[in-house]
C-alpha cells in the first residue's frame, strides 16, 4: 500500500496537480475525488502549474479552399497563412483543473450554469457541483460547452486556440498514414488518430493528445458545407479540400460543423492558448 | 352526385391547403410530368423495422399517414468474419440497418439519434426523399444529440438510405446503409416470401480472413480494392443455418440493395431464373426471365421467382472472385418434394476414354477406414488447433465444400464421411499443400474438378484437417503440425531436386 501511495503522489506531481494531504489511512486515497469534491474549495488550492508548449511561428494551410473556384478544381490549394508564435497547453484541461475552476467561479457550477451557455449534459458524470464522482481527475474534462471552455481559459488569463492555431499544432496531415502503423489506435476508438497528433516540428515538444475532440475559438468559422450555410460536410466537399485523402481532417471538420456553442459532449474537451509577447 | 355544402367547403379547403390536389380533378389533358399529388395525412403510426434478412409485412391501409421512424446510430465492434473484428458504424444494432416499409404519400417523421458514446457526427440520406441531401443536412447531428426531421414519400420504389457525413465513403463502408420500400398506392403484388439483401464492402489493413481487430485501410479504399465484399454486413450472414428458406411452390421476392461504395453487383442465384425484375428498384417489371441482374452502387433492384426444385442454391455476386474469395455469397434452401419433371438430375455416369475401346468398368470398393484413435484429444493445445481449424474451414473451405461438409453433388466432393479424405491422411496434407486436379472417386461418385493450391500455413493445414477429420460424421485422428511441416519440406525438396536435374 505504501508503494501505491507513492505512485499516486508521483502521478499527481507529474500532472502538476496539488498534492492531497494524506488522510489517516491509505485506503481513503482511493476516494480522493470524493475528498476533493466534498470540499471546502480551500483544500483544492488555487495555484496553477499548467504546462504549456511554445508553438513557433509557422505556416498553416487551411483545409478548405475559400474561393468558389475550388468547387470546380481550378484552384489547386488554399494559400498558406502565417500563424504567429503562441503557447498552447501541452495537454487537454483535466477534470481536476476544471474542478478548481468551478470552485473559484460558482457561476460555472452545474447547478448554476445558464442553459444558453451549457446544455443539460454539462458535466455529466459529476456527483454534484464539486464532486467528480468516480471519474479520475487527471483525465481530460469533457461534457463542457464552448462558453464554459472559453470562461475557463479567460480565468487563467488565456484563451481558446483559434482553428488555425489548433490545426497548426495538432492537425498533422500525415495522421492517417501514421495511424495505419500505430497499433495502439486499434484498441478502443479506431478514429482516435483524427482527434489530434502533433505537427512534425512539435513531435518532441511534450504536446500530447488523449483521444478527445477539442474546442477551438472559431470552431464554426469554416463554411465547411454548402453555400446554404448548414455547416455540414458532404460528398462534394472532397473537391473543396486541399487533400481529399486526409480523412482525419474530414472527420475533424465534420465533427466541428455539427456543434453549437452550448453543446456539452462526452468526447469533447479543450485546452487553452496564450499569446506570446514579442 | 351533387356535393353537399359541407363537402364543397371541405374540397375548397383542401384545394387551398394542398393546391397539388386540384390538378387531379381538373380534367385537363395529362401533361408529361405531373407534380406529385400529395394525399392528405390521416392518423399516425410507428414504423416497424426488421433486421436483415427479414422484411416487414405488406402495408394494408388505403390512405397516407404520418409514420414515426426512430433510428439510432451506434459505433461498436462486430464480427466481420470468423475471428475478424471491425468497428462498425450502424443504424440500429447492426449492419445493414433495418428494412423500412412505408406507403406512397406517407409523411415520415424521422427521429435520428447519435449515441453519446459515438466519436463522430453522422446523418442519414434517404434516396426516397425529395429535398436537399435527402435529409442529409437536416439530420446532421453531433454525438449525444438527436434531431427530428420529416420528409414526404412522394415516389414509390425501393431505395437505399445511408449516412453521407464527410468522408461519406468511410461512413458507407463502415456499415451505415439500409433499404426503404415506398409501396405504391395500389400495393405490391402478393408473394409468399420476402427477404432483403444488401451488398457492402470492407477495406481492412490485412488480407481477407486475417484474425484480430482490423482497421480501415484508406489505401485500399482509394484503390477501390476491398478485402471483403459481403451480403448483409458480414461474411456468412446468409450461410449455414442463416441461409434463406422457401418451400417448393412458393413465390419469392428479394429486395436487393448495393451500398458499395465501389463495386457494381451482378446478382445471380446459381440454378434459378428470375421470373420478374424491377430494374434498379423502380415500380415497373421491366424484364422477365433474367439470369443475373445488376444492382448499381447506391441503388437497388427487386427480383421475383417461384421456388420449384428443392435443394440448396448459392446466391452470388457473379464477379466470381468476390464470391469465392471475399465473401459475396449466400444460400437459399428450397424444401419440398423432388421435381423430376423439371430437373431429372444425374441419370448415369461412366468412364470416358476418347479414342480407346471402353473396357468394362471395374468397381473398386474402397475399404472403410475404422478410426482407431480417439477423434480428438482434449488437451488445450489440440483444442486450440481444432478451433483454429474451424475458422480456417469457415473462411476458406466452406464456400465450396459447404458449411456442413456435404459438398455440392457433381461439383465439389463431400468431406463429410468421405472415404477419400479419411483413407490417407498424408494424401490430404499433400492436396492442401499442392492442390489437386484430375478425376477422383469419393464415396463411389466421381469428381473431375480442380482444387487450387491455397496459401495456407502449416498450422492452418494441421488445424483444418484435424477439424474436418473429427467433424461432419468423421472420426479420425488429428494431423500433427510436425507431419505437415515434414511433408512440405519433402515436397519442396523434391521440387528443388527436379529443378537441379532439369538444370
Amino acid at each position: 500500500m505504501q508503494i501505491r501511495w507513492l505512485a499516486v503522489q508521483l502521478a499527481l506531481w507529474c500532472a502538476g496537480l496539488p498534492q492531497v494531504v494524506p488522510a489517516a489511512t491509505p485506503t481513503t486515497l482511493l476516494t480522493q475525488a470524493t475528498v476533493l469534491g466534498a470540499t471546502d474549495c480551500a483544500a483544492v488550492g488555487s495555484a496553477l502549474t499548467t504546462k504549456t508548449v511554445l508553438v513557433p511561428a509557422g505556416k498553416y494551410r487551411p483545409f478548405f479552399k475559400n474561393s468558389l473556384d475550388g468547387n470546380d478544381g481550378k484552384q489547386a490549394l488554399a494559400p498558406q497563412i502565417e500563424v504567429p508564435a503562441f503557447r498552447l497547453d501541452a495537454a487537454a484541461v483535466t477534470r481536476g483543473e476544471y474542478l478548481r475552476f468551478v470552485c473559484q467561479h460558482p457561476a460555472w457550477r452545474r447547478s448554476n450554469v445558464k442553459a444558453i451557455f451549457a446544455e443539460e449534459t454539462y458535466l455529466t458524470g459529476w456527483s454534484n457541483d464539486l464532486d467528480l464522482g468516480t471519474q479520475p481527475q487527471d483525465q481530460p474534462v469533457t461534457h463542457v460547452s464552448w462558453f464554459a471552455a472559453r470562461a475557463f481559459c479567460a480565468a487563467r488569463n488565456a484563451r481558446l486556440p483559434t482553428l488555425a492555431e489548433w490545426e497548426r499544432a495538432g492537425g498533422d496531415a500525415g495522421a492517417v498514414a501514421a495511424a495505419q502503423r500505430d497499433e495502439t489506435s486499434a484498441a478502443g476508438n479506431p478514429f482516435r488518430f483524427a482527434m489530434g497528433r502533433p505537427a512534425t516540428d512539435l513531435r518532441h515538444s511534450g504536446l500530447t493528445f488523449a483521444g478527445v475532440w477539442e474546442w477551438t475559438a472559431d470552431f464554426n468559422s469554416v463554411a465547411a458545407g454548402n453555400a446554404g450555410g448548414s455547416g455540414s460536410l458532404f460528398c462534394g466537399d472532397g473537391f473543396r479540400s486541399n487533400d481529399a485523402r486526409d480523412y482525419a481532417a474530414f472527420l475533424r471538420y465534420s465533427f466541428r460543423s455539427s456543434l453549437r456553442g452550448n453543446y456539452s459532449l462526452k468526447n469533447l474537451g479543450f485546452r487553452c492558448a496564450e499569446d506570446v509577447r514579442p | 352526385m351533387r356535393p353537399s355544402l359541407v363537402q364543397s367547403l371541405l374540397l375548397l379547403g383542401a384545394a387551398f391547403a394542398l393546391p397539388a390536389n386540384a390538378a387531379d380533378d381538373s380534367g385537363s389533358p395529362t401533361p408529361a410530368y405531373l407534380p406529385h399529388a400529395l394525399p392528405s395525412i390521416e392518423g399516425e403510426e410507428v414504423a416497424v423495422l426488421t433486421a436483415a434478412p427479414n422484411v416487414p409485412p405488406p402495408i394494408t391501409r388505403r390512405h397516407a399517414t404520418k409514420v414515426r421512424l426512430d433510428v439510432e446510430v451506434r459505433e461498436h465492434t462486430k464480427t466481420l468474419a470468423e475471428g475478424v473484428n471491425y468497428t462498425y458504424w450502424t443504424f440500429g444494432d447492426d449492419a445493414p440497418g433495418g428494412f423500412i416499409r412505408v406507403r406512397e404519400g406517407d409523411l415520415v417523421e424521422t427521429h435520428f439519434s447519435n449515441h453519446p458514446d459515438n466519436s463522430v457526427a453522422h446523418n442519414i440520406d434517404f434516396h426516397s426523399a425529395t429535398g436537399p441531401g435527402g435529409g442529409g443536412e437536416a439530420s446532421f447531428v453531433a454525438p449525444g444529440h438527436t434531431v427530428t426531421f420529416a420528409w414526404r414519400a412522394t415516389t414509390p420504389g425501393l431505395y437505399l438510405y445511408h449516412c453521407v457525413a464527410a468522408p461519406a465513403g468511410l461512413h458507407l463502408t463502415n456499415g451505415m446503409y439500409g433499404l426503404i420500400l415506398v409501396e405504391p398506392k395500389e400495393g405490391m403484388t402478393k408473394v409468399d416470401k420476402e427477404y432483403f439483401i444488401i451488398q457492402g464492402e470492407f477495406y481492412t489493413d490485412a488480407p481477407f480472413g486475417t484474425r484480430g481487430n482490423r482497421k480501415f485501410s484508406l489505401d485500399k479504399a482509394l484503390k477501390e480494392q476491398p478485402d471483403y465484399v459481403v451480403f448483409n454486413g458480414h461474411v456468412g450472414a446468409l450461410m449455414g443455418d442463416k441461409a434463406l428458406r422457401a418451400k417448393a411452390g412458393e413465390s419469392v421476392r428479394f429486395y436487393l440493395g448495393n451500398a458499395g461504395p465501389s463495386l457494381l453487383s451482378s446478382f445471380h442465384i446459381v440454378g434459378e431464373i428470375f421470373d420478374s425484375v424491377y430494374g434498379e428498384g423502380g415500380t415497373d417489371v421491366n424484364q422477365r426471365n433474367v439470369q443475373t441482374t445488376v444492382v448499381p452502387v447506391g441503388g437497388s433492384a427487386i427480383v421475383e421467382f417461384v421456388a420449384e426444385v428443392p435443394g440448396r442454391y448459392e446466391l452470388v455476386d457473379h464477379s466470381m472472385f468476390r464470391a469465392f474469395n471475399k465473401g459475396a455469397m449466400g444460400a437459399l434452401e428450397i424444401e419440398g418434394a423432388a421435381r423430376s419433371d423439371i430437373f431429372p438430375g444425374k441419370l448415369v455416369e461412366r468412364p470416358y476414354n476418347p479414342g480407346t475401346k471402353l473396357r468394362r468398368q471395374v468397381a473398386v470398393a474402397i475399404p472403410a477406414v475404422n478410426a482407431s484413435k480417439p477423434a480428438a484429444s482434449s488437451d488445450p493445445a489440440s483444442q486450440a488447433l481444432l478451433e483454429h481449424g474451424r475458422e480456417v474451414y469457415n473462411n476458406v473451405c466452406a464456400a465450396c465444400h459447404q458449411p456442413n461438409g456435404q459438398g455440392l453433388p457433381g461439383v465439389f466432393p463431400p468431406l463429410a464421411q468421405s472415404d477419400f479424405l479419411m483413407a490417407d491422411p498424408q494424401r490430404a496434407v499433400r492436396v492442401l499443400l499442392q492442390g489437386l486436379s484430375g478425376p477422383i472417386t469419393v464415396n463411389g461418385k466421381q469428381f473431375q474438378g480442380v482444387m487450387p493450391k491455397l496459401p495456407l500455413t502449416d498450422r492452418d493445414i494441421a488445424g483444418v484437417l484435424s477439424y474436418v477429420r473429427s467433424n461432419f460424421g468423421n472420426r479420425g485422428s488429428a494431423i500433427k503440425l510436425a507431419d505437415v511441416s515434414r511433408t512440405r519440406t519433402a515436397l519442396e525438396g523434391k521440387k528443388s531436386d527436379q529443378l537441379a536435374t532439369e538444370n
